[in-house]
């Protein structure tokens, strides 16, 4: 199916939807970006209707690409989590479903961040076992994402190429494209982005994802941080005539750098995608047969790919793991991803729990703060949702019984704002002294500058938005009590 | 009416209601706490309201006689009226509406949810950067006395 030219969905582009909806054949949903998890156990996970309807309003197609149930790893994706995804997939009327192969969870913790499968003859078999299911469980068409590796490349492994090629042919499913992902690992020492090419079955690109990136510590990160570097562009002008099944091209960046780089920026890179979609009217003859398959393994320690699993996951998140391989355990790739884990959970936290980070950034200052997240870190494994992360978090900080001044109604404030929004219940937190002039001097970015009025104050958290009676003109009524 | 933020008045307690929406989101958190001090008539002063002024509002409402009367009559009465408590048992709740403007705008944000979700949910696909951590501290900076400032920019 062409479903042609789109980005993925965020918060921060709906401005770019609103003023140029013509510019957006399709919208790549990530559908757990949308849910809420609980904490605790069995996992409990909410899909706000609202925000469902919202979604099917914006223009174009929906293309559900999940971030929850990745193939690459042998921890099998949750049944609940699997069904509210085929949900989606209806509701959404996706032609094809797409994961990544990679993996993101060990038996024992989330890892927070996508790493890369065990490429041996035993990871195609793990692999391939995770696809079936997961098209078996989805009802539609799956597609498998190629995943950045920081990596070096390892002796006994195949080629990316390959083991992908081994992947998707074994599982006869559909291939997602993502030539920055490809390029940044190319970047990064792996496989030569033509080689790689030259090993994959083309004729399985379903779909392509674009995005720009950015150096650190001498990493290219695939970093959705902004323009699709020219390099990369002049490479996909070659490719996509070689893609006689491609459906749809579709630009990612990343919410936090929205801001950053501009909505302008953004349409821009979208209209550089339909100037590569028109080339699809070029198709060429596909590319020579790739070389043959096979496995390096001269030194004979192959790991299975559940112990590469817990290996490689333990390494990158600080969680001890006795008898792990010392090359692995020495790779460069280890330090970067823990350090891009770090900011991940970080962000979270600050994006979560706001006025808690900005007391405790001005209270303490900003290196205390971040001794403090370090060693939330270290102590606590990742959390695969941004509220989880915040629940942990806040446990954590009041396990340190910090003496700041507020710092424990504020924690109440936001750990019962985040849980009314939760589950729509109405709380109420108890304040010794009035609150607003705290509130308003953190949501500013500063300590308040007076002492509220002591006595009993409350705030009323309430689940619905402002409510607007029916028929009201907005733009005529008048405030009810005209105070002074 | 729409209402993003209530302040009300409930036995002894004064009592703040706000949607979690807009407590979750700091830009409307802002804009709805500036707009109650606008309303308040106290813009200068960071709480936007006091305590015993919301005491006096408290009294006319109920007039002295369960009577209605008009909010915030002029000449306010003196401090020491309010001293002796609610008169008669309980003080009716009073409500004080920040602009509707504020209200609309929020209301029209389906994208603050869309927002808050995007917090709360499960991270987006990226193998790379997440700066929101990095500009948070940014907007802190150290001046000469060591004293921490915020920029005052919306998040």
């Amino acid at each position: 199916m062409r479903l042609g030219v789109g980005i993925t969905y965020s918060a921060a582009i709906e401005p770019l939807l609103d003023r140029r909806p013509e510019l957006f054949d399709v919208l790549e949903i990530e559908p757990q970006t949308t849910w809420m998890r609980t904490p605790g156990s069995p996992p409990r996970y909410i899909v706000k209707e609202e925000m469902v309807r919202h979604l099917l309003s914006l223009p174009g197609r929906k293309l559900i690409h999940s971030v929850g149930t990745p193939v690459g790893g042998s921890v099998k994706p949750e049944l609940a989590q699997l069904n509210l995804l085929r949900t989606a997939i209806q509701r959404f009327d996706s032609p094809w479903a797409s994961d990544h192969l990679s993996f993101n969870q060990t038996p024992e913790f989330a890892t927070g961040f996508f790493l890369p499968p065990r490429q041996t003859e035993d990871g195609v078999e793990t692999v391939v076992s995770s696809i079936r299911e997961l098209r078996d469980r989805l009802c539609v068409p799956v597609a498998v994402e190629t995943g950045v590796n920081y990596l070096r490349p390892r002796r006994e492994e195949q080629r990316d190429g390959e083991f992908v090629r081994r992947v998707v042919e074994a599982a006869d499913c559909g291939l997602l494209l993502d030539l920055h992902n490809v390029f940044t690992n190319a970047l990064n020492g792996r496989q030569p982005l033509d080689e790689f090419l030259a090993d994959l079955p083309l004729e399985r690109v379903w779909e392509v994802h674009l995005a720009g990136g950015m150096e650190l510590d001498g990493f290219w990160l695939d970093a959705h941080s902004g323009a699709i570097p020219d390099a990369l562009y002049a490479i996909t002008e070659q490719v996509i005539p070689m893609l006689p099944n491609l459906g749809a091209i579709i630009f990612e960046i990343f919410p936090s750098f929205v801001p950053v780089v501009g909505l302008d920026l953004v349409e821009e890179q979208v209209h550089r995608l339909h100037q590569l979609w028109a080339l699809r009217q070029n198709l060429q003859a596909p590319l020579p047969s790739p070389p043959p398959i096979h496995v390096r393994s001269e030194d004979g320690s192959q790991l299975l790919p559940e112990a590469w699993e817990r290996a490689l996951g333990a390494l990158v998140t600080g969680q001890p793991m006795p008898g792990c391989p010392e090359d692995l355990r020495q790779d460069p790739g280890i330090r970067i991803v823990s350090g891009l884990i770090f900011e991940f959970r970080a962000s979270m936290v600050v994006g979560t729990l706001r006025l808690t980070s900005r007391l405790l950034i001005l209270a303490l200052g900003p290196e205390a703060f971040r001794t403090i997240l370090l060693d939330y870190c270290r102590t606590i494994p990742p959390q695969s949702y941004g509220a989880l992360e915040a629940d942990a978090f806040a446990r954590h900080l009041q396990s340190l019984n910090l003496q700041v001044p507020h710092l424990a109604s504020i924690l109440e404030f936001e750990q019962a704002t985040l849980a009314t929004i939760t589950d729509d219940q109405t709380r109420v937190v108890k304040f010794e002294s009035e609150p607003l002039p705290l509130l308003r001097a953190l949501a500013e970015g500063r300590l308040p500058t007076e002492i509220g009025q002591a006595g009993e104050f409350e705030i009323e958290l309430t689940s619905g938005g402002p409510p607007v009676a029916p028929g009201e003109d907005p733009d005529t009524s008048e405030p009810l009590f005209p105070f002074h | 009416m729409a209402e993003a933020v209530n302040v009300t008045l409930r036995g002894g307690a004064v009592r703040l209601t706000m949607s979690a929406k807009v407590a979750s989101d700091l830009g409307a958190l802002q804009k709805g706490l500036k707009s109650l001090a606008e309303r308040l008539g106290h813009p200068s002063c960071a709480t936007g309201c006091d305590i015993l002024h919301l005491g006096m509002e408290r009294e006319f409402t109920m007039g002295g006689q369960g009577s209605e009367a008009s909010l915030n009559p002029q000449p306010l009465p003196p401090r020491e009226h309010f001293a002796a408590g609610p008169r008669p048992e309980p003080w009716a709740p009073v409500t004080v509406a920040i602009s509707d403007k504020v209200s609309r705008d929020i209301n029209a944000l389906t994208r603050v949810t869309a927002s808050v979700l995007g917090k709360l949910g499960c991270g987006q696909c990226c193998s790379g950067f997440d700066i929101m951590f990095r500009r948070e501290l940014d907007m802190f900076t150290v001046d000469d006395n060591l004293n921490v400032h915020g920029f005052g920019r919306l998040g």
